[in-house]
Parts: structure tokens; sequence; C-alpha cells
């Protein structure tokens, strides 16, 4: 028996809908079988909570009297684009503070959601209309016009595993790598995952409402490097795949999903949680959103080799992963997550918690997102 | 009685011996956690095993080898603000300090089983780590 979003609203509406966490309800499936599962469940609630680099902020600062047309903008030190109208800019999270050390952009949009208030320096060549040349001042979220976070490649689906053959200590995006394998990271939050949980984006699409670090937000467009190429283990990636860009207001966010990050010998990121309904409309997405971790496989690369295609090693599950130690060769290597299951439950259980009390409905896609999609290298000519 | 220390040696040879003399003169149990040695000297971190009184003389003997005794206890901080519970410090630490509760998926924090090495400042993304030394 399959249903519709606006049957799900309704009952959303109404406070009777039935949401379990893409955790809890790999035992409703279990118990009930997936029938029986996709006709009592409604939604269920994913969530992940990690480190994002190509995620940024539009801010509109307002105009001063008399006005300028910022050409060359910091806000708390960090850059921010000065290429668009006279107050709007974009500040990303890897961009680096050039006052403040082991800051960055990332820090900014966390500081500014956590209510802080942070300086601006601004100047511009001048013109006849925007006379002023330089401006110094300070502001909070609160005090300026527009500001929300715009993330062109945010939720990978599903990302390598990664570990380090060589004889030094590695500084990665993935995390610290000790020497000669004696450790592993990875990043997804495997069976919590957004887009594990539906992988072939069956109920997402553009306007997908969605937690956005603690806020609604949406799905505006695929994510950049969107990918379906991938070999699947169980009709899932084993690797990098599907990604989106997410929009959302930064005025809506709470700090306590939004994190700024420092990662030694790389730059900042931006931890941010994310979390994405998933409407139960038939039996085929109920049994997809009851993935578990020991049929999620991702591939273990060697972050030493330099080069863009580094050597695959092995494939192990997230159950594996999550044991904390992985067999490889013969010889045990430790495992870190890089990004915090604690806080994926914690946006899952959030947004469940939304729509259990009517504050929070779906919404239909307005346009599906691509059914193929490439990553093209770029070539040195 | 067991207690971790940093000593701090002025003299290259002095270490040597050190360990002997704590299990023949003072029953002392040690265990060397850490040892970083040159020329000029260096440092070791130590956990010793014996009775209250031994644990003292043993540390007044260290002492007037001119050999500086810091006893060592929560030497590691963390910021539970601003820790949220990546894990990404959890494989770095050898002497397997940090744990994940696989319960309530928690990073754990055993302060008894940090040797004080700082491998995990440079592996926490949110620099909620400080080693006090
Ligand atoms: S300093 Fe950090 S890595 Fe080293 S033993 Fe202590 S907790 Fe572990
Ligand atoms: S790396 Fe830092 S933020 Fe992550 S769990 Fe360890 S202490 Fe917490």
């Amino acid at each position: 028996m399959a249903k519709t979003y606006e049957e799900i609203n309704e009952k959303i509406r109404k406070g009777k809908a039935v949401v379990y966490t893409a955790e809890e309800v790999i035992d409703i499936v279990r118990e009930k079988g997936v029938e029986k599962a996709a006709e009592e469940v409604d939604v269920v609630t994913t969530g992940t909570f990690g480190a994002m680099c190509s995620s940024g902020a539009f801010l509109n600062f307002g105009h001063s009297d008399p006005p300028i047309r910022m050409a060359n903008i910091r806000v708390n030190g960090v850059e921010g684009y000065g290429g668009l109208a006279a107050v709007d800019t974009y500040i990303g999270a890897t961009s680096l503070s050039e006052t403040k050390p082991n800051y960055g952009g990332a820090h900014l949009i966390e500081d500014l959601i956590a209510g802080k208030r942070v300086d601006l320096e601004a100047w511009s060549p001048g013109t006849d209309c925007y006379v002023r040349k330089n401006i110094r001042s300070s502001f909070t979220l609160d005090e300026i016009n527009e500001a929300y976070l715009f993330n062109p490649r945010n939720v990978y689906q599903n990302y390598s595993i990664a570990t380090n053959t060589s004889d030094t200590t590695l500084h990665t995006y993935m995390g610290k790598l000790l020497p000669r394998m004696k450790n592993a990271t990875y990043s997804s939050a495997g069976q919590l995952s957004p887009l594990l949980n539906d992988p072939h984006l069956d109920t997402k699409g553009m306007g997908t409402r969605i937690f956005l670090g603690g806020g609604i937000g949406y799905v505006s467009w695929q994510g950049t490097q969107f990918n379906t190429t991938i070999p699947e283990r169980n009709g899932i990636p084993t690797g990098g795949s599907r990604t989106l860009a997410l929009i959302g207001d930064m005025k809506q966010m709470d700090a306590k999903f939004v994190r700024g990050l420092d990662i030694y010998g790389y730059g900042t990121s931006l931890a941010i949680g994310v979390g994405i309904p998933i409407p139960i409309l038939n039996k085929d997405i109920m049994q997809r959103a009851a993935i578990t971790d020991d049929q999620i496989y991702s591939t273990m690369y060697d972050y030493s080799v330099t080069s863009r295609s580094r050597p695959a090693l092995r494939q192990y599950s997230y159950a594996e992963m999550k044991r904390g130690i992985i067999e490889y060769e013969g010889h045990g290597i430790r495992t870190s997550p890089l990004s915090s299951y604690k806080g994926a439950r914690d946006v899952a259980g959030k947004l469940k918690d939304w729509i259990e009390h009517s504050e929070f409905e779906l919404t239909v896609p307005s346009m599906p997102l691509p059914k193929e999609g490439k990553v093209q290298p770029l070539e040195i000519r | 009685m067991q207690g971790k220390f940093k000593l701090i040696f002025s003299e290259h040879d002095a270490q040597e011996s050190v360990t002997y003399v704590l299990v023949k003169k003072f029953q002392i149990e040690p265990n060397i956690l850490r040892a970083e040695m040159d020329d000029t000297g260096g440092l070791m971190v130590l956990n010793m095993i014996g009775t209250e009184e031994n644990l003292r003389d043993a540390i007044k003997y260290l002492e007037d080898q001119n050999i500086t005794v810091v006893k060592l206890s929560k030497h590691i901080q963390r910021d539970e603000e601003r820790c949220f519970d990546c894990g990404s410090c959890v494989s770095v630490c050898l002497s397997r300090a940090f744990s994940i509760d696989p319960v309530t998926w928690e990073v754990n924090l055993n302060y008894e089983k940090c040797v004080a090495c700082g491998s995990c400042l440079t592996a926490c993304p949110a620099h909620a780590i400080t080693l006090i030394l």
C-alpha cells in the first residue's frame, strides 16, 4: 500500500505521524517485516554531523551613511568575497583569518550563530554613488539583513577510508594518519547517514526541506562533484558519490550543531549537523531506509600517495569500522570516525521531534536530482 | 599505592640507574611510559607502584639526585564544550586513553591511561584538548 506526501503531511499536522530515526527503524523492520513496517511508518529521519569544507555564508551588511561599495572585505580578519553588489558578500568555511590564528570562515560562521559580535573592515576605490572608501565597524547576526548558509557540497554519500603506508605521520583532511598503517579514519555516519538511506535519491530533489545546523533548510541543487559511477555493494556506492547543495537561514541555527574546525596541517572546515527526512511512500523506500552498517561498504585508500588516483587497498563495512579495529593482511589497524555519530543521532532525534510535534512538514521535490553524474578531472594543458 | 610521575634529568647519565635503584632499594615497581633523552638530559614519564612510605622515600632519593619529580594527574584536559565527540583523537592515542562508548557514542577520556605524549593535540580539529605539563 503506497502513501503520498500529502497523506503523511496530514498525519504530521494532526500529530499522528509515526516517525523513527534511521537507526531505530532497523529493529522495526526486522520485527515486523518490510511490508508491515512500510504501512506503519510514515517518516524515517537521518542525520550526520561532520566536517563539510564546501560550506559558506552569504551576508548582507546593510548600508552605512555615506554608503560604500565594498570591494575588499574582512570579517574578524577573514576575507569575504568582494565581487558582488555593494554590501553583499560570501564567506567560505576554509578562508583563513589574517589576524586570528587557527581561525577561519568556519569559526566566523559558528561565532555569528552563537550570537557573538564580530569585526568588519572594508575598503573600496569609491564611486560617485558610493563615495566612502573604507569602513570599520562591528555587528552581530541580528543586526545584519540576510544571512544564510549556501553550501555547494554537503552530505557526501559515503566517503573513503584513509590510511598511511609511509614512514611519517601525515596531517590530512582525513585527520592525523600515523605511519605504517597504525590507524585508519572514516567519516560517514553509515546507517544514519542521509544519502545512504535513500541511495538513488528517490525522495530527494530541489526544494526538499531539511534540518540544517539546527534550523530549517532546503536542498537547492545537486552538490558539486555529484557522481553516480562508483561501484555498488548491496545497492550502495562503495565510496564518495552523490552530494547535495544546501541552503538555510543562519538566524534560525543553533551553535550546538555548527562547529568551526581547525584541522592540523590542513586548515579550517565547518562541521555542521544535517538531517534529511525520508517519507516512507512504499516498501522499497522502507527497505532502503532500514539499511544497516554491515551492508554499507567503503574503500580504504593510501593517503601517502599524493597523486589523484590513490591505490585502493581493501573494502570494509561500517560495522567493521565502528568496532574500533580492522584487520589488514594479518595486522590490526585502529580506527577513528571523523564525524560525530553521537551528533548524527542528536540531529536525527531532533528532526524526529519536530515532525512528531507538527513543527516540520515534508515537501514534494520541485525537480528530481540528476540520475547520472560523473566527475571530470582538471587536465593540465 | 601507585602514581604517575614526570622525571626531569639535567644530566644524561643520571637516568640509567634510576629504575634499578627504585626496584632494589625501594621495592618499587616502575613502568616507563615515555622517555626522551639526549646529551643534555631529558624526561621520563614513569608509573610507580609501591607502599606509601617507599614511594615517599623514593621521590626524596630522586630529588637528592638532582632529578625534578612532578606528579602527574589530569595533565591532559578536555574542554567538554568544544568537544563534539567526533572521535578523531581515538586511534592516534597509543595508550588508549580515549575510547568510544559503544552505546552512547560519546568519546570518553581515561586520565589514568594518558602518558602525556601529546599525540592527540594535533588530532583534535575542535582544539578541545590541552596538555598541561
Ligand atoms: S597525550 Fe593524548 S594521545 Fe598521548 S597518551 Fe595522553 S591522551 Fe593519549
Ligand atoms: S578529537 Fe577533539 S572534538 Fe573530537 S572527540 Fe576527540 S577531543 Fe572531542
